[in-house]
């Protein structure tokens, strides 16, 4: 393997929080005009625009970093390593046998995923603070995916509020207790960080998959796995730090996915 | 391993890998249109939901006849959109299995390679599941991506190049089956094709971080949605 640059490696990160701020004005800017009551568009313009199905499809009712420093460790296995190749999760087991999409069900998705972000970001902030994180490359790491999460979070304002819900920015708090507050505290070293981030990812990723499959606005299945397909290489990176592969599953599990207790509704 | 951009190969022909800042612009515009169209069913209390067409009377209440059910079910644009991925999802294995056999592979960049050739294989089981057995049992490799992945990979005279020729596939793959989830009917569609989305991204970074491109290729913000492989540049024959 080549020589790592830390220089290079900060000169990326740097160029891609510049691109990350250009951004999100205009995204916000894209949202506030397709929104905007003063274009006079009716609903069915607007479906129309979008390429919406509006007849038949309408039915009633609710409906860095170092990281390629770290993939190319994971080359060499280590002890433990699990297997390269695990068998393919039975569909059957994890498809709900009834239609669960819903436009309020939507809405509380975006919001979770939103709780989720600032979880997110909670998390990361934490664990740069502990001081357990020893390794330059880890922590530039954890400083993109700390950026990326806030910036996925902020990217959800808009289909949030496009669909008359509130803006979320406290951290998911069912998560929070069931998997961030206990093992934040009994953080010892910086492989326990890895693990508490890398458990984190796959809750983000199952949470995106899930949702990717059954919010009703094709759109918005697409938009929400941009961010879900993100989150799942943040679990690549973190997986070949700590000496997995780094994709050593075919399917994305949803197993792992919030449960709808921890919804925000 | 350097993060500066290696040039020794041009890039992939028909499967660009853009980057970070127009895969964002490419999210605001989706994320944009999702809301609108959310907003707009919010507002008038009318669902959009093509993932639960009527056909979901159909599905079963026993988790292993889902896929039976959702195959008596399948609407014309999903059985064409379950066929495409299929197709393009039997070429990725194939190509790779074949690159992997490259000499100038180390063993540990092989192996890796016919890892994610299996994972295609996989993936390519996994939606084939959702087929009429005769239509999945028809399906094969798609002819046009299958020839063009074996001719670049063939023209890579190196490792370092034939990860940069393997990350641009998968990330065409990976926007592929994100794009596919706004075209898919049933949910049980959408469903098997959000769970492959993922990896397939897992795969784009792993290749590109492999090949030494910039980290904003491979860690974007958002995954990109260009370089899509389409039905028609790429017919199902």
């Amino acid at each position: 393997m080549n020589e790592f640059s830390s220089d290079e490696i900060r000169r990326n990160l740097r160029e891609s929080e510049a691109e990350q701020a250009t951004a999100l004005p205009l995204f916000a800017n894209a949202v506030d005009q397709l929104l905007d009551p003063a274009t006079g568009a009716t609903e069915a313009e607007k479906a129309g625009f979008l390429g919406v199905p509006h007849r038949r499809s309408f039915i009633l009712g609710g409906s860095v970093v170092a990281a390629s420093a770290i993939i190319a460790a994971c080359s060499k296995k280590k002890p433990g390593q699990i297997p390269v190749t695990a068998p393919i999760p039975d569909p059957s087991a994890t498809t709900p046998t009834t239609a669960p999409g819903s436009v309020a069900n939507d809405l509380a998705l975006l919001r979770t995923a939103q709780s989720i972000e600032a979880l997110a970001v909670f998390t990361y902030q934490k664990a740069l603070d502990s001081g357990l994180l020893k390794t330059a490359a880890i922590i530039d790491a954890v400083k993109v995916f700390r950026s990326q999460h806030r910036e996925h979070g902020d990217a959800l304002n808009g289909p949030i509020t496009g669909a008359g819900g509130k803006i979320v920015t406290e951290p998911n708090q069912y998560l929070l207790d069931a998997a961030i507050t206990k093992e934040l505290a009994e953080l010892t070293d910086e492989k326990s960080v890895l693990v508490l981030a890398r458990d984190l990812e796959n809750i983000a990723a199952q949470t995106y998959t899930g949702a990717s499959g059954v919010l009703t606005v094709p759109a918005l299945r697409v938009a929400a796995m941009t961010i879900g397909n993100v989150e799942a290489r943040h679990i690549t990176v973190l997986n070949g730090a700590l000496g997995y592969g780094p994709a050593p599953l075919p399917i994305m599990s949803t197993a792992k996915a919030i449960d709808p207790k921890g919804y925000v509704k | 391993m350097s993060m500066s951009p290696h040039t020794e190969t041009e890039p992939v022909a028909g499967s660009p890998t853009e980057n970070a800042s127009t895969s964002r612009r490419s999210f605001v515009r989706t994320a944009a249109l999702g809301a609108a169209a959310l907003g707009a069913a919010a507002a008038t209390g009318v669902a959009l939901a093509p993932g639960a067409s009527a056909s979901e009377s159909k599905m079963s209440t026993s988790g292993g006849a889902t896929a039976t059910a959702a195959e008596e079910s399948l609407s014309a644009v999903d059985t064409t959109l379950l066929v495409f991925l299929h197709s393009v999802s039997l070429s990725a294995q194939q190509a790779l299995q074949s690159g992997s056999n490259a000499s100038y592979l180390s063993s540990a960049i092989a192996e890796r390679i016919r890892e994610f050739a299996r994972h295609h294989r996989d993936q390519a089981a996994r939606l084939g599941k959702l087929l009429p057995t005769a239509v999945a049992s028809a399906s094969s490799a798609n002819p046009t991506l299958l020839s063009q992945m074996n001719s670049a990979i063939d023209g890579a005279g190196s490792q370092t190049a034939l990860l940069t020729v393997l990350a641009g596939y998968e990330e065409s793959l990976s926007a592929t089956f994100i794009e596919a989830l706004g075209q898919a009917d049933h949910f049980t569609v959408s469903e098997a094709i959000a769970g492959c989305a993922p990896i397939l991204g897992q795969q784009a970074a792993t290749f590109g971080a492999e090949a030494g491109q910039p980290q904003s290729e491979w860690m974007p913000a958002f995954a990109p949605t260009t370089g899509v492989l389409t039905q028609s540049a790429y017919p199902i024959r």
